[in-house]
């Protein structure tokens, strides 16, 4: 089971964001193992593949160095999350209780009892003065392998409206292209009057043949012209002939 | 799957979607104008040179240069065969300039075009054109 930790002024409520879930070792697989690596998501991989101990459903892997090495959790996270009591806040940040060996012992408040978190916090009535509580813990420099859903979560409403306004945009983005599209096509097929593109094409050909042969003849008539004859007879096929 | 991994999924459906519509519209966008910017030159040709050598344009042009030899008070012999039309005029030395030169820049289509000196200040024009 889980044990959280919601306190204010000794006595305990649940609703209070901003405190801590301490997720018990019977929930978790824990291992300390060294890869020849030292990159985090390499290690995370290896974790993955060769820590063949834990239970087969615990297949949720977080990984965070210490020492030299590599501590290794495996959760399942169905399980977890069925385990946390369904009033906890969902953005109540959750740990491992091995995540804070380091910082142990620690004192534990009466109204929690030792035993629910498998005895690895102890109570120890003779230095309890001395002992640092679970308050002093410094929890913001540990990693949150299960907090990334729970803190700054984007507000639903938000989040649909950014969907609705980012299809709305799409939606006219393309819209407009293929009005465009449309309209070149639509413009295109105006500027034919009933005629083919071959048709126009072949007529283009036509007169440009036309317009060169009638220039070049005209050019050697006026060239003819010029000169003193007595006659002349020009023919766009064998040019000018003049005595 | 919870409702803000659906929304991110939709999300980036919608981004895929309109990514790659919108490469496909510019791409076909493009291909079109290209294609229109061609049509739009060959057309502009093909109306340019239509007002040119087009039959109604031709025929136009004839009536022009008939009009014009009246207005210089020239009567020419006009034969028709197969299609072409043969005008035969005669035309004053102080005259003939202008008159060749009208004649020479008209849209008329030249088959055949004949002058001979019959005296020194008159010259005989044989134009055949295409009717």
């Amino acid at each position: 089971m889980a044990l959280y930790y919601i306190r204010e002024n000794g006595t305990i409520v649940r609703e209070r964001s901003g405190d801590v879930v301490v997720v018990a070792p019977s929930l978790y697989w824990y291992a300390h193992a060294k890869f020849p690596t030292s990159s985090l998501a390499k290690a995370r991989r290896l974790a993955d593949t060769f820590l063949a101990s834990r239970p087969a459903s615990y297949t949720s892997i977080h990984v965070e160095k210490r020492d030299g090495g590599f501590d290794c959790y495996a959760f399942d996270e169905a399980l977890l999350s069925k385990s946390i009591p369904g009033d906890v806040p969902p953005n109540t940040p959750r740990y491992f209780l091995q995540q804070l060996a380091d910082q142990m012992p620690l004192r534990i408040d009466e109204t929690l009892i030792a035993d629910t978190i498998n005895g690895i916090c102890i109570e120890m009535e003779e230095t309890a003065k001395s002992l640092p509580s679970l308050d002093s813990v410094d929890i913001g420099s540990l990693a949150k392998p299960f907090n990334r859903a729970g803190t700054n979560r984007l507000p639903l409403w938000v989040a649909v409206t950014l969907t609705a306004a980012l299809f709305t945009a799409a939606a006219a983005d393309l819209a407009l292209r293929f009005q465009t599209l449309e309209a070149l096509h639509h413009r295109a097929a105006e500027m034919n009057g009933g005629k083919t593109m071959y048709e126009i094409k072949a007529l283009v050909q036509k007169y440009q043949k036309t317009d060169a042969v009638q220039r070049s003849l005209r050019a050697t008539i006026k060239k003819a012209l010029n000169t003193p004859m007595k006659s002349l007879e020009c023919t766009p096929k064998k040019g000018c002939s003049y005595e | 799957m919870s409702s803000l991994k659906l929304l991110a999924a939709i999300s980036a459906a919608v981004l895929l979607v309109w990514g790659g519509g919108a490469l496909y519209l510019q791409k076909e966008i493009a291909k079109t104008r290209k294609e229109y910017l061609q049509k739009q030159e060959v057309f502009a040709r093909y109306d340019a040179l239509k007002a040119l050598w087009s039959e109604r344009a031709r025929k136009k042009a004839l009536k022009q240069m008939e009009t014009m030899l009246r207005m210089y008070g020239i009567k020419p012999e006009i034969k028709k065969s197969r299609g072409k039309k043969s005008y035969l005029f005669s035309v004053k030395a102080a005259q003939a300039d202008k008159v060749l030169s009208k004649l020479l820049n008209s849209n008329i289509p030249i088959e055949r075009f004949a002058a001979k000196k019959i005296s020194e200040d008159t010259l005989e024009v044989r134009v055949e054109v295409l009717q």
